[in-house]
């Protein structure tokens, strides 16, 4: 019953913060950040731009929370497209600066996850997923990572809700082969070394 | 693509492997952020205004008056201590809701512990202290509702919680005379008294995948009961404590493999003491035990119908409780007569902490007694031989003589007879024209020359004659979990508001020369179970609840109610619980029932599945009740959502035995497993870890 009583808060919450209480506000962020948190880290793979992307949710989220309407979606849904949004210009422009700077990118990814990554099974999963086409990759995250119901990741992701089942298929089916291959390919005499983190899209 | 052909290929999904495939993703843990990214949310959250206007600045900065050095360093320090008062004092009184995890919550703990540093009075700081081993409860309390059982979160509540009540202890054993000793004893009875119910909660919360804690600080001393090879630096005893990661690593010469087989690690946490063998195989083998697994396949006698999944429960007993948890074990049927979870030939599944599989048999053909045989993973592949046998005898052919039948059931003489249950069919026929019952209250001779239970005498008149109204089902094939086979009979006769449903089964054991029959009589409409007279399995094919039955559906105002339309659901046999969609939403109506599958204390209740379960409610006429939970939006909840129940039934007797067994909770791995132990030095690292259930000291 915990989801249902905190998503009733929020409700309330966000009905006091649309009238101006910012402090409201507040309290939503405060019991929504660490979610946000890892799904803008599971989609940008570094500590620091998502701890900034994260705080820029919170800012966005503050200057359009006057504008809130309740579309039978819940509260955090809405933080999680405001996040997807910032998540996507943000990796659009990192992808035109990557060329340029792709050595300190390199660099700056190599603190991600790295906790995950010391669990190897756990890391590989990850791995696997960041690895999928990204349409896929941020259905999985958003349904399986994040819990969000088909609904609520198609109103985030602005898709069609056969659109967001069909690539939850493809993305399963994907992750499959590939955990598949993988196992067979660790089942050979010699371990591969997998201590490279591979970097999500 | 068309949205036709995507909803085909998602159709074709095979569940079972796409459920692999997402509970791996779920398992890939969340991420935490720093500290002092928590610290600064926590800062910009309180006070948003704060934090727009920093932003703001940051991309408009605005020209500073020239205020003098000395000025600006006397009005920065000043305006430096209030932000910092306020900001301390606005996180204290944030921190008053935060629970273990959350970001504020070592303000919390700190201050109630500045709190009671600066409490002198014993009396007042034992009430204190009670209220915060009652805040650590609910602290709990919440992380159970949330079913965020984290062990870190767990132990660090009841960590204290065990602390806040043993200063109390001690002021009470010291302080017996001060006059309101009386009053904080009381009170401390009533804080262990809900911690009793907590921990009874957090044990059936966790589940029994998720109860083991790694046991960080456990004493461990390994010895050699032999003698010969040495442990360590030349030492026989080696000891030292579980770290972190729930390790203790040790290394030992040896002369060969076989030289493992003395050594025993003695577990100490807590007041807890274990003793194992360090390789329980070795150990085994050496007493000549190996290999050592007994399994049993309950229930025994459960009836199986053609075609119909019947669920079985596999218990496997190792040499001790460990060496029978989480065993990969196989299923086969060898025959072809049946399948296992569905799939025909074999069936992987693994054991529970207890030792425990379920699975489902499906008898799929008649002509052949189907036989299951176990095999169990332990470095290799154990085979245990047949632990089931499903259906199908055979008579001596020709058995026309009276003599040859023995009515089990008193009754009239039967005449001459012949039964042949040849491989599940059953053939009877009575010689002659002499009347008679063939077996009592079943059934007499309707024609001259064939007997059968086809017109009971309670419900057809003498002219073997249905009457209209009656409806009769049957005969039904039916198997047992034994070299057995034979048939039952259903009749739904109108009674008042319902009807009767009279069942009738016959069983034909190989070796005996007679029958046995259970007869039932329920009465459907006003009531939710049926008993068959063994209470061996569970029968409930339909269920009724006529207009007028009176419903306590939870949350609603102003408590009972009485149902207005009459509603009927099929229960599937052997499970008592049935599964309907309403408008999208899946409700599962359960039944408490007697049975050896689903014993007496099986309840679905909030209390195991709250987050899951919209509303709860009560059904009950005639005396009977019927447990509905609504709002369950997966079907594939449904299932799992049952079997966590059962599994919550089943642990408070589980753990008993367990207890009473030695194991005092503890679960001991080891690597290198004993088939890859070398001569030589052997680098051997113990996985040692705790139950949830002995969170609380006792």
């Amino acid at each position: 019953m915990g989801t249902r009583t905190q998503e009733e808060l929020l409700r309330q919450l966000v009905i006091r913060a649309r009238e101006g209480d910012k402090r409201s506000y507040g309290k939503i962020f405060r019991l929504c950040y660490k979610d946000i948190y890892d799904y803008v880290i599971r989609r940008v793979g570094n500590r620091s731009d998502a701890e900034d992307l994260t705080m820029q949710v919170f800012m966005q989220g503050l200057k359009s929370v006057s504008s809130y309407e309740e579309r039978g979606h819940s509260v955090k849904a809405w933080l999680y497209r405001i996040a997807h949004n910032a998540v996507v210009d943000h990796l659009r422009a990192r992808r035109q600066s990557f060329e340029l700077d792709e050595v300190q990118e390199a660099a700056a990814d190599t603190d991600v996850l790295a906790d995950l990554l010391a669990r190897e099974d756990i890391g590989r999963v990850y791995g696997e997923v960041a690895d999928l086409p990204p349409a896929q990759a941020e259905v999985l995250i958003l349904r399986f990572m994040e819990d969000m119901s088909v609904s609520e990741t198609a109103m985030i992701l602005d898709k069609k809700e056969v659109t967001v089942r069909a690539l939850q298929f493809k993305g399963i089916k994907n992750l499959r082969k590939r955990m598949e291959g993988k196992e067979q390919a660790d089942e050979g005499p010699e371990q591969q070394g997998d201590g490279e983190m591979k970097k999500p899209r | 693509m068309t949205d036709r052909g995507e909803r085909e290929k998602l159709k074709n999904v095979e569940p079972e492997d796409m459920l692999v495939v997402v509970e791996r993703m779920r398992s890939v843990p969340r991420c935490h952020p720093r500290l002092i990214f928590r610290v600064r949310v926590a800062l910009c959250s309180l006070f948003p205004k704060l934090a727009a206007g920093r932003t703001e600045r940051r991309v408009n900065p605005r020209g500073s008056k020239a205020w003098s050095p000395a000025l600006r360093l006397a009005a920065g320090a000043a305006i430096g201590v209030l932000v910092l008062l306020i900001v301390f004092t606005g996180l204290t009184v944030a921190s008053r809701s935060t629970g273990p995890g959350d970001s504020l919550y070592f303000l919390k703990r700190a201050s109630e512990k500045l709190d009671l540093a600066f409490t002198w009075d014993s009396v007042r700081k034992a009430r204190k202290n009670l209220n915060l081993a009652d805040s650590r409860l609910t602290e709990l309390d919440h992380l159970i509702e949330k079913r965020s059982l984290d062990t870190e979160k767990i132990t660090e509540a009841a960590g204290d919680y065990a602390a806040r009540t043993l200063a109390v202890t001690r002021m009470l054993r010291q302080e017996s005379g001060v006059p309101a000793a009386g009053e904080i004893a009381k009170r401390f009875d009533a804080v262990k008294t809900r911690e009793q119910e907590i921990e009874k909660r957090l044990a059936a919360a966790a589940g029994p995948e998720s109860t083991l804690a790694p046991a960080t600080g456990a004493l461990v001393t390994v010895t050699d009961t032999s003698g010969r090879r040495s442990i360590g630096p030349g030492n026989s005893v080696f000891n030292g404590r579980v770290d972190g990661k729930a390790e203790f690593a040790f290394s030992v010469d040896l002369e060969n493999r076989e030289a493992a087989r003395g050594l025993e690690a003695r577990v100490e946490l807590d007041g807890r003491t274990v003793v194992v063998p360090v390789f329980p195989e070795a150990a085994a083998s050496q007493a000549g035990q190996y290999p050592s697994y007994t399994a049993k396949v309950e229930p025994e006698a459960s009836i199986v119908r053609l075609d119909k999944p019947q669920l079985f429960t596999l218990t496997l007993t190792g040499h001790d409780v460990a060496s029978a948890a989480n065993r990969q074990v196989r299923l086969r049927e060898t025959t072809s007569t049946g399948l296992i979870n569905g799939s025909t030939g074999e069936a992987g599944l693994v054991t529970d902490y207890y030792g425990r599989c379920s699975f489902t048999f499906t008898k799929t053909s008649t002509n052949r007694v189907s036989r299951i045989t176990l095999k169990v993973l332990d470095g290799t592949w154990s085979d245990l031989g047949e632990v089931m046998v499903v259906g199908g005898v055979k008579t001596p052919e020709g058995n026309t003589d009276a003599g040859g039948v023995v009515v089990k059931s008193s009754g009239p003489a039967a005449g001459p007879q012949r039964i042949d249950f040849d491989n599940g069919l059953v053939h009877l026929t009575a010689g002659g024209t002499v009347a008679g019952r063939f077996i009592n209250n079943i059934t007499r001779v309707g024609m001259p020359g064939k007997a059968g239970p086809l017109d009971d005498p309670a419900v057809a008149g003498e002219g073997g004659v249905v009457p209209a109204g009656v409806k009769v089902t049957g005969p039904r094939l039916l198997f047992a979990n034994r070299e057995a086979a034979g048939y039952e009979v259903e009749y739904l006769v109108p009674s008042g508001n319902g009807s009767l449903r009279k069942t009738h089964r016959v069983i034909l054991e190989q070796g005996n020369a007679y029958a046995t029959i259970n007869s039932t009589l329920e009465n459907v409409g006003d009531n939710a179970r049926s008993d068959n007279g063994t209470g061996s399995s569970l029968e409930i094919v339909q269920l009724q609840m006529p207009a007028g039955s009176q419903t306590n559906v939870s949350g609603r105002p102003g408590g009972a109610a009485t149902i207005d339309k009459p509603f009927q659901v099929d229960f599937d046999p052997g499970r008592p619980y049935a599964a309907y969609n309403s408008a999208g939403s899946w409700v599962v109506l359960a039944c408490p029932v007697d049975s050896d599958i689903y014993p007496d204390a099986w309840t679905v209740g909030d209390h195991y599945i709250g987050a899951d379960v919209e509303r709860t409610a009560l059904l009950s006429a005639g005396g009977r009740s019927l447990t509905t939970l609504i709002g369950i939006t997966e079907k594939q909840n449904i299932e799992s959502l049952v079997e966590k129940a059962r599994k919550g039934s089943e642990r408070p007797d589980a753990a008993a035995g367990e207890e009473s067994a030695g194991d005092e909770g503890f679960f001991v791995g080891v690597a290198p497993v004993y088939n890859n132990l070398k001569k030589g030095r052997q680098h051997v690292t113990l996985t040692i870890l705790k139950r949830y259930q002995k969170v609380f000291e006792h």
